[in-house]
């Protein structure tokens, strides 16, 4: 700095009468404007191709022209250092490409290594980075190596696999649902039930997904669920968006709610390529909201062509057994019948002998033979000679009436 | 004694009492007088046999015929 201001020979210095003298050494005297000025100039003489510069963003704020503005803070052990950092709209729009392609979004806590040109702001007289670059791989590594970080913490705690132990409903109907309610990923999700028309019976937590709120909000929908009764199954879902949107994925806290909770996890977190520590510790982790509602349809439906294919098999084992029946029952009916009509034969016939027996008793049949009865005047059968005496009155019947006749010489 | 009503009377019934009125007739001692009305009970009850036979082979056709109809 002095070196620079040793070149200000030419800089004006205003001579006044006054009766002491001030030993400034010759040294120049600035305006602000000034000095300002020749700061900005020596900075940029100094860090010709501008600097890199790594850091954590934080009091990220957007203005309604499109420039950003951020603080870059080192913290270490509580030192910390701040960096305020203008992102401006035409350097945005230059850069949007990269982020994207690389899926990556400027947020609080994101660790960023950029590039930009230092400068001394002079309304505020605070010295800034205009930011012109950065570099993802950076970020995209950082970000990596939380999520080991994270990963290494659960392994070591046994609850990476946790979650996947747990046993999945062979029917999972009542299911609770993590999730921005209104959302497309949401709509995604109710819309891909609602086609199979299978009844599911949601229990919805209503989150952000995203944002300071994302990671306690999350974590507690879980928590509360898990400890609701009756619940199948759990799913967490959230739609596309930047790889450091997923920041509340890997961490740590909603990590270990998805590993405590007592029933199967599922994730839909809408990354094709992308999976956080949520995805690695839930029983099933899916790409798509939608993906994650065909999961638990597919489920269903198996169980139910399952049921199905079961119910064939006792309805055609059971056919079987009732054939078999029907043609014993045949069997059965024929000698039933035929003893029964035998059975029927041998009582006709019987009835026919006792009715010959009878009709050979029949007095009628007896006196149309020729045979006849008498009986004396009183009305007593004459069975002896000795019953009828000379004189008696007898009544004879035979087959066609009476004959009335008297005793003479019995 | 009074003879009971063949309406209603079964077939079992019927021919137990028919054999009693038999063993009498073809006994020794049987009563002239009572000859006739023991003949016409005999046919009124071997009647009343006859039609038991006859409703039971029609009932049996029918069930043989349909086994799922119960014979109702």
């Amino acid at each position: 700095m002095v070196g620079a201001c040793a070149r200000l020979g030419d800089v004006s210095q205003p001579s006044l009468d006054l009766d002491f003298e001030t030993d400034d050494g010759g040294l120049p005297t600035f305006t602000v404007g000034e000095l300002v000025g020749e700061i900005n100039g020596a900075l940029r003489r100094s860090f010709a191709d501008g600097v890199w510069v790594r850091g954590e963003i934080q009091g990220w704020r957007e203005t309604s022209a499109g420039h950003a503005y951020f603080n870059l803070v080192e913290d270490n052990d509580g030192t910390k250092a701040t960096l305020p950092v203008s992102w401006f709209t035409n350097s945005r729009a230059r850069l949007r490409p990269v982020l994207q392609k690389h899926r990556l979004r400027l947020v609080d806590g994101l660790k960023v290594r950029i590039h930009g040109y230092l400068d001394v702001y002079a309304p505020s007289g605070r010295l800034g980075l205009k930011m012109s670059g950065i570099d993802p791989r950076y970020t995209l590594g950082e970000l990596a190596l939380e999520r080991d970080d994270v990963v290494r913490r659960l392994v070591a705690a046994g609850l990476f696999d946790s979650n996947r132990a747990k046993a999945f409903a062979v029917v999972p109907l009542c299911i609770g649902v993590v999730s921005s309610v209104g959302s497309a990923a949401w709509h995604d999700f109710t819309h891909e039930l609602e086609l199979s028309g299978i009844g599911f019976d949601l229990r919805v937590v209503d989150v952000r997904v995203q944002g300071e709120w994302a990671v306690p909000m999350v974590t507690s929908a879980i928590r509360r669920l898990g400890g609701i009764s009756g619940i199948d199954a759990i799913v967490v879902i959230r739609g596309g968006g930047a790889r450091s949107d997923l920041a509340a994925f890997d961490a740590e806290e909603v990590a270990r709610a998805i590993a405590a909770s007592p029933v199967p996890v599922l994730t839909g977190l809408g990354h094709e390529i992308d999976r956080s520590v949520a995805d690695d510790v839930a029983h099933l982790s899916l790409k798509t909201p939608t993906a994650c509602a065909g999961a638990l349809v597919d489920r269903v439906r198996l169980f139910a062509e399952r049921s199905e294919r079961a119910w064939a098999g006792v309805a055609r084992r059971t056919q079987i057994v009732v054939d078999g029946a029907d043609v014993a029952m045949d069997r059965a009916s024929e000698r039933v019948g035929g003893a029964a009509r035998r059975h029927l034969d041998t009582a006709a016939a019987r009835l026919d002998g006792i009715e010959g027996r009878v009709r050979v008793l029949d007095p009628v049949f007896t006196l149309a033979r020729g045979w006849s009865i008498t009986r004396t005047s009183s009305g007593s059968v004459v069975r002896t000679v000795a019953d009828a005496q000379a004189g008696d009155l007898l009544v004879t019947t035979i087959a066609d009436g009476i004959i009335n006749s008297r005793v003479e010489d019995p | 004694m009074t003879d009971r009503p063949l309406e209603g009377l079964g077939y079992a019934e019927a021919l137990s009492e028919l054999e009693a009125i038999l063993r009498e007739l073809e006994g020794s001692a049987v009563d002239v007088d009572r000859l006739t009305e023991h003949v016409t009970r005999a046919r009124a009850l071997i009647q009343r046999c006859r039609e038991r036979v006859g409703e039971a082979r029609l009932q049996i056709q029918h069930v043989v015929a349909d086994p799922s109809d119960g014979g109702a």
